[in-house]
């Protein structure tokens, strides 16, 4: 007995934890109600009666939530009564006992089974318990019980008298104080038999649920887990064996066997219970003659139902409901299908997928199966409000799964296509009002917005989501769905489509122009504010997650760039969307020190290029054709390809044209060296990046703004009249402005890439000063003509204004000044001195500086006489105006030398009080080599022909080629050292010199013939060497230029230092004797021009060392101040 | 102070700094072109210093009020001595001169005991060409040269020439080095 109790405790404990996690307060105020009502504490047998209830269970119902007297009351026939006649009753009152008599007839005859065999003391809990096997038997029992009272008639003729006498008690058995309510015991007992036996198989179904839930090992993990935890629980080990069992079948097979069983259980349960009601209430019927008890069982039906629905704990058997029905509605709703499309990624790029057609046989089969389930459920009682907030969950889940299956990657731009299906059962006639336009957004004015994805989509709402939803919310009978319903599912339906294409909008974007199809969705579907800041704010995510890294270049950054707007511009002309995203894309930029640099590369490139660039798209667009339509993951793939092709294609685009000047700069330079890296485009990050990478190898340069630049010459023209209108009355395409724009909000016409790059690029200063240094760098570079330069500087103009472009307009007539001065000097030098008054002459700005240009043949110098006139040529810069250059110190050769002078001559002849400064380093040289067995002609630098020169053979020693070593060429030419490396190492690439020894920074021998190309010359010659060489003139060409940076750099930095301390000085001398650090900081931010650059730390070390110097100190209060001279005192 | 509500220094023609302008909008755009001067007038002596003369704007960062020094140059009675000024700049500067103090007390012909100087580059001979420096340099000059012939100072004028040494006994007696925070 002991054992039963505590077993029972257990129980008990375990059942109000389901009972207060389902519906706590109704169990405790049933039992309350029933204490109230049924007990008669003034009846004179109260004190027994409680004597009794403390002992053993007199009453049954009195305690429903006790354990120990349910487990008593369970209607066993055999065991010996507690409360046999006689036992307890005074012996005078025999109404009581008669009544109490008919009582125990009337219970044990209605009285629910505890399982099949019924528990033995203390057996109970070892035995299985309740299966559902038992469960069966048990419904079995009351119908073998009747069939057996049918045969013993008298057995059911003494439980309708019992019943009936103790209907009639009042008036019977007037001594019997103490009555009871067999239909409220006979609930109470249903309550706790459920609660007891039915409850507990629930849960064992949800834990089978999970058990299934979990695969392979790790579900026989959970169970054997699972069973240490709770090994008392009987029917832990029914659960456990199923789970192992299921572990093997699929997942929705598992859930529905749950499910099923489940039902089994309940209709079994629900029979039993009915049964024993029935059979009450005929009795009652028949005892009082009344017909009016009908509507009580309809009342104990919905009570029962509502029991039910609370106790299926949501993540048990719900759960598995949940998983079926997800099943069947994906079947239905032709997600399915999608999903395994969305999987394989296989799919057609570019027209939306074919959904299942409504008739299709497995669409029928499953909406014929979840017809079926869903009226079982209905029957017993699980389609409660938990059920509806289910099937409401699960068809959320099918529409982000069709939106997400049926659309993702579908952006192409399609021609109509057929919706679906039109018509069908069910909602026909609301169908029919529905295909009206939705009206939600502010897009009624754009009726061509309205993409195939939109439109099937809101068919496939219609017609497949809102019946489905309609006819399972009609099979348990609740609120139909209403017109209003589906409009809120259209437009739901919509919103998911606009957050899947605003995930997949960087794509997108990467894809332009080739996914206008994704844009018409996004446009017509991001209609109010928090979808333009979700976009917004996942946009930018995504370009600090894919393009805002250091693994892509700046051009490919730009390019993107680019592509994002014209995107945005076609998502939205107000531009609001695309100022939202870009200050996080700006800011990346300012930080790229190239930006600039490749925007005006981009702007001024040639014809060519832009050619070249074209072939390129060209032959991709081609291939792409070739390979059918190949999605933005696919593009990946092929990154190999593309950039072997790319590389083909930057080779004459660069080297072959002759005004890719710009192709000298560092940066390009090292991109060029990443092309021929070939780890650089590893594939296994390039699925990230891929696309990006792909587009940006196609060319080496932002052609696509010059062709903007181009383009855009005439077409602004037209669209800056409009832009200046403040209003258009007759335009009937206006639409508000965006609810997310600012206050000072101006609406732009053009999508204008150019000047939104630009003033991405931060200061409009910046630009032009990196326009300037760009365009100096061409004009000192190529003598021909500066079209491009010139156009691309007067288009600049119309957009800065001539001032800010004035220097280029300096520097573009200086060169052409230059020629024509460099005529005539030739003249005046050849006719001799002349009055140096030239009518016309516009004054030079300042003192010129001057670059050399030698038109110069080392080897054959001494016998043209005639070229030192025609071929040297200076161009005469106006140093204000041009980008500071560093003069670089070397020794020209001699005829160069002397020809410079005559120049010089000639040149202060014209203009007297004019001196010219020498930049050596940065002119071009034609140089013809005549070699033993050819001519070698080269356009070169002015540094590397001085380099060659220093090789020519002197006539004595013509048999043996000249031998030179690099140090030595060093203290010959006074030439740095890497500059001289770098200029043999060119010429060695031109075949014209030879490397034949590392000593002495590298010996370099004429190539006199090229036969001797592999004689070993020297100990050091060796096969490596070619490759060897070749790597060192990459390093040299990059290092050089980045080393002169540097020193620039430092020296400027000096320059400013000494500045700032001037200004500290004379801040300490006048303005206060000592200063705080934060003052001497706000006053050099005030008082500096251009603002102060050091940070409140360099300026704080930058005192340190001064305090070291002994040139300040520190007084009281971290003060500084300066040190006394004392010379003067 | 007394000397600073003194126009003494402003040229006959030139109207002080707060009556030049009139309206708000022209006083802020005159002002800022003072500002913009002031600020290149600063690199300037920054970058290219005059020897034993130094000025910058005073403490509280305000362009239109600037501190000097003048050290006195050798062979002078003002040998080794540092000299404090303030200069304050009108608004419609460099069109208007500064109106520039001694606040070291000196004791020299050109020189009153309120510290106001009689030079005619701080008068009628200014032209926008002058600045700081320029007008710091004259006023070293005037320390060895003064201009006895319109002297404030009539008894420092007349020891000038007849007892250097009882001048400079005076010089140094009137002089003290001020020290500010």
């Amino acid at each position: 007995m002991a054992g039963l109790v505590v077993a029972s405790a257990w129980r008990q404990q375990r059942r109000k934890r389901v009972f207060q996690s389902v519906f706590s307060g109704e169990v405790t105020s049933t039992t309350a109600v029933a204490g109230v009502q049924y007990p008669d504490p003034g009846q004179g047998l109260g004190g027994s009666k409680l004597g009794s209830g403390a002992g053993h269970s007199v009453d049954p119902y009195l305690a429903p939530s006790s354990s120990a007297t349910l487990g008593h009351s369970t209607p066993e026939p055999q065991p010996p009564h507690p409360y046999a006649p006689g036992n307890e009753y005074a012996p005078g009152n025999e109404h009581q006992r008669a009544y109490d008599q008919a009582w125990e007839v009337v219970t044990s005859r209605v009285a629910l089974p505890a399982s099949a065999a019924g528990p033995a003391p203390g057996a109970g809990e070892s035995s299985p318990g309740l299966s559902l096997e038992s469960l069966t038997a048990a419904r079995e029992q009351p119908q073998s019980r009747r069939r057996r009272n049918q045969k013993v008639d008298e057995e059911r003729e003494q439980f309708l008298q019992c019943l009936s006498l103790l209907e009639n008690a009042e008036a019977v058995l007037p001594e019997a104080r103490e009555r009871r309510d067999v239909i409220g015991w006979y609930v109470s007992q249903v309550r706790a038999h459920f609660a007891m036996w039915v409850v507990p198989l629930l849960a064992g179904g949800s834990d089978t649920a999970a058990a299934a839930a979990a695969a392979g090992t790790l579900a026989a993990q959970g169970v054997t887990h699972r069973r240490h935890q709770r090994n008392k629980h009987s029917v832990d080990s029914t659960a456990a064996g199923r789970g192992r069992e299921w572990s093997g079948g699929s997942q929705y097979d598992r859930h529905m066997a749950v499910v099923m069983s489940t039902i089994e259980t309940l209709e079994g349960a629900l029979g039993m219970y009915f049964e024993g009601l029935n059979s009450l209430l005929e009795g009652l019927r028949r005892a009082s003659g009344e017909q009016d008890n009908s509507s009580f069982g309809m009342k104990f039906k919905r009570d029962i139902h509502a029991l039910i629905a609370n106790s299926a704990s949501q993540g048990g058997v719900m759960g598995s409901v949940k998983v079926v029905l997800t099943k069947l509605a994906g079947v239905i709703l032709g997600v399915e299908g999608l999903m395994v499309r969305l999987g394989s990624k296989k799919g057609p790029w570019g027209a939306p997928p074919a959904i299942p057609q409504e008739n299709d046989f497995d669409v029928l089969a499953a909406k014929r199966k979840l017809g079926g389930l869903v009226k079982q459920l209905h029957n017993v009682g699980l389609t409660g409000e938990r059920f509806e907030v289910l099937f409401a969950e699960v068809m959320n889940d099918m529409m982000s799964r069709f939106v997400k299956g049926a659309y993702a990657g579908v952006w192409a731009a399609s021609d109509p296509e057929e919706g679906n299906v039109v018509g069908g059962a069910g909602t026909a006639a609301a169908s029919s009002v529905f295909t009206t336009s939705r009206g939600s957004g502010g897009d009624a004015t754009v009726p061509a917005a309205t993409s195939s994805c939109i439109k099937s989509l809101k068919d496939w709402v219609e017609n497949r989501y809102a019946q489905l939803n309609v006819q399972v919310l009609s099979w348990i009978n609740a609120t139909p769905m209403s017109l209003a319903d589906l409009k809120a599912c259209q437009s739901l339906a919509l919103g998911r489509l606009a957050a899947l294409r605003i995930q997949e909008l960087f794509d997108i974007v990467l894809a332009w122009p080739d996914a206008k199809g994704a844009l018409e969705d996004l446009k017509a579907t991001i209609t109010t504010t928090t979808r333009r800041q979700l976009l917004t704010e996942n946009f930018s995510k995504a370009l600090e997650q894919r393009l805002l890294h250091p693994g892509c270049s700046t051009l490919e950054i730009l390019q993107t760039y680019i592509h994002i707007i014209k995107t945005f511009h076609a998502l939205d002309h107000s531009k609001v969307l695309l100022g939202n995203i870009e200050p996080g894309l700006q800011l990346y930029l300012v930080q790229r020190e190239d930006s600039v640099r490749v925007v005006v590369a981009g702007l001024l490139a040639s014809k060519e290029e832009i050619e070249a660039a074209a072939k390129v798209q060209q032959i991709d667009e081609d291939e792409r054709l070739q390979r059918g339509a190949s999605g933005p993951t696919a593009a990946a793939a092929d990154l190999g390809r593309r950039e072997i092709k790319a590389q083909a294609y930057s080779t004459p685009g660069v080297a072959g044209s002759s005004t890719a000047t710009t192709c000298k700069t560092p940066t390009t330079r090292s991109r060029q060296g990443r092309d021929s890296n070939p780890s650089t485009p590893a594939p296994a990050p390039a699925h990230r990046q891929g696309p990006v990478l792909a587009r940006a190898k196609k060319v080496n340069k932002l052609v696509e703004l010059a062709k903007l630049l181009n383009e855009s010459a005439s077409v602004r023209r037209a669209g800056a009249t409009d832009d200046d209108q403040e209003l258009d009355w007759n335009d009937l395409n206006w639409v508000p402005d965006p609810v997310d724009a600012g206050a000072n909000y101006k609406r732009p016409k053009s999508e204008d890439v150019i000047g939104t790059l630009i003033s991405a690029l931060g200061a409009e200063d910046v630009f032009i000063n990196e326009f300037t240094a760009v365009i100096a760098e061409r004009l000192l570079g190529d003598p021909k003509s500066f079209e491009q330069e010139m156009r691309v500087l007067n288009l600049l103009k119309r957009r800065f204004g001539e001032a800010a472009l004035q220097k280029c307009d300096v520097m573009i007539r200086d060169i052409q000044e230059s020629r024509k001065l460099n005529s005539k000097i030739r003249r005046n030098n050849a006719g001799g001195p002349q009055p140096s008054n030239i009518p016309g002459q516009p004054p030079v700005l300042a003192t010129p500086d001057n670059k050399g240009k030698s038109v110069a043949t080392p080897q054959s110098s001494e016998k043209s006489k005639e070229q030192k006139d025609t071929g040297y040529h200076a161009r005469i810069l106006s140093r204000m105006y041009w980008p500071a250059f560093e003069k670089e110190h070397f020794l020209l050769p001699a005829p160069i030398l002397d020809l410079q002078k005559q120049y010089e001559k000639g040149y202060e002849d014209l203009k007297s009080d004019r001196k010219l400064t020498w930049l050596n380093q940065l002119g071009q040289a034609r140089v013809e080599l005549e070699l033993e067995d050819r001519t070698v002609t080269v356009d070169c630098d002015t540094v590397q022909a001085t380099v060659i020169y220093a090789f020519q053979s002197s006539p004595d020693s013509s048999t043996t080629p000249v031998k030179k070593a690099v140090d030595d060429l060093y203290l010959e030419l006074q030439l740095d050292g890497d500059l001289i490396a770098a200029a043999c190492d060119f010429w060695a690439r031109k075949r014209v010199l030879r490397k034949v020894s590392t000593a002495d920074g590298g010996v370099f021998v004429v190539l006199e013939r090229l036969s001797d190309e592999n004689v070993p010359v020297g100990e050091d010659a060796q096969q490596g060497q070619a490759v060897e060489e070749k790597g060192r003139e990459k390093e040299a060409a990059t290092a050089g230029p980045k080393e002169g940076g540097a020193k620039k750099l430092s020296d400027k930095e000096k320059e400013k230092r000494e500045v700032y301390w001037k200004y500290i000085q004379g801040m300490l001398t006048n303005s206060s004797v000592t200063m705080p650090i934060n003052q001497i900081a706000m006053m050099m931010g005030v008082l500096v021009i251009g603002g102060f650059s050091w940070s409140h730390e360099e300026l704080q070390s930058f005192l340190g060392e001064k305090v070291e110097e002994g040139a300040v100190e520190v007084v009281s209060g971290g003060k500084y101040k300066l040190v006394r001279k004392r010379e003067n005192v | 102070m007394s000397y600073m509500d003194d126009t003494q220094n402003s040229a006959p023609g030139s109207l002080p700094a707060s009556k030049a302008a009139t309206g708000a909008a022209t006083s802020k755009k005159v002002n800022e072109n003072a500002t913009k001067r002031l600020q290149n007038e600063l690199m300037q002596m920054m970058t290219s210093p005059a020897p034993g003369i130094s000025a910058f704007p005073s403490a509280d960062g305000n362009l239109l009020f600037w501190r000097a020094t003048i050290e006195g140059p050798e062979d002078t009675p003002y040998a080794g001595l540092n000299l404090k000024l303030s200069f304050e700049f009108p608004a419609n500067y460099p069109y208007t001169p500064p109106t520039v103090l001694f606040i070291t007390p000196i004791y020299h012909p050109n020189v009153d005991f309120s510290g106001r100087i009689c030079l005619d580059i701080l008068k009628d001979k200014w032209t926008p060409a002058y600045n700081t420096q320029t007008v710091l340099l004259s006023l070293q000059s005037l320390l060895g040269e003064p201009n006895n012939a319109s002297p404030l100072n009539g008894e420092a004028a007349e020891l000038w020439d007849k007892d250097p040494a009882l001048f400079k006994t005076k010089v140094m007696d009137r002089h003290k080095d001020i020290e500010e925070d």
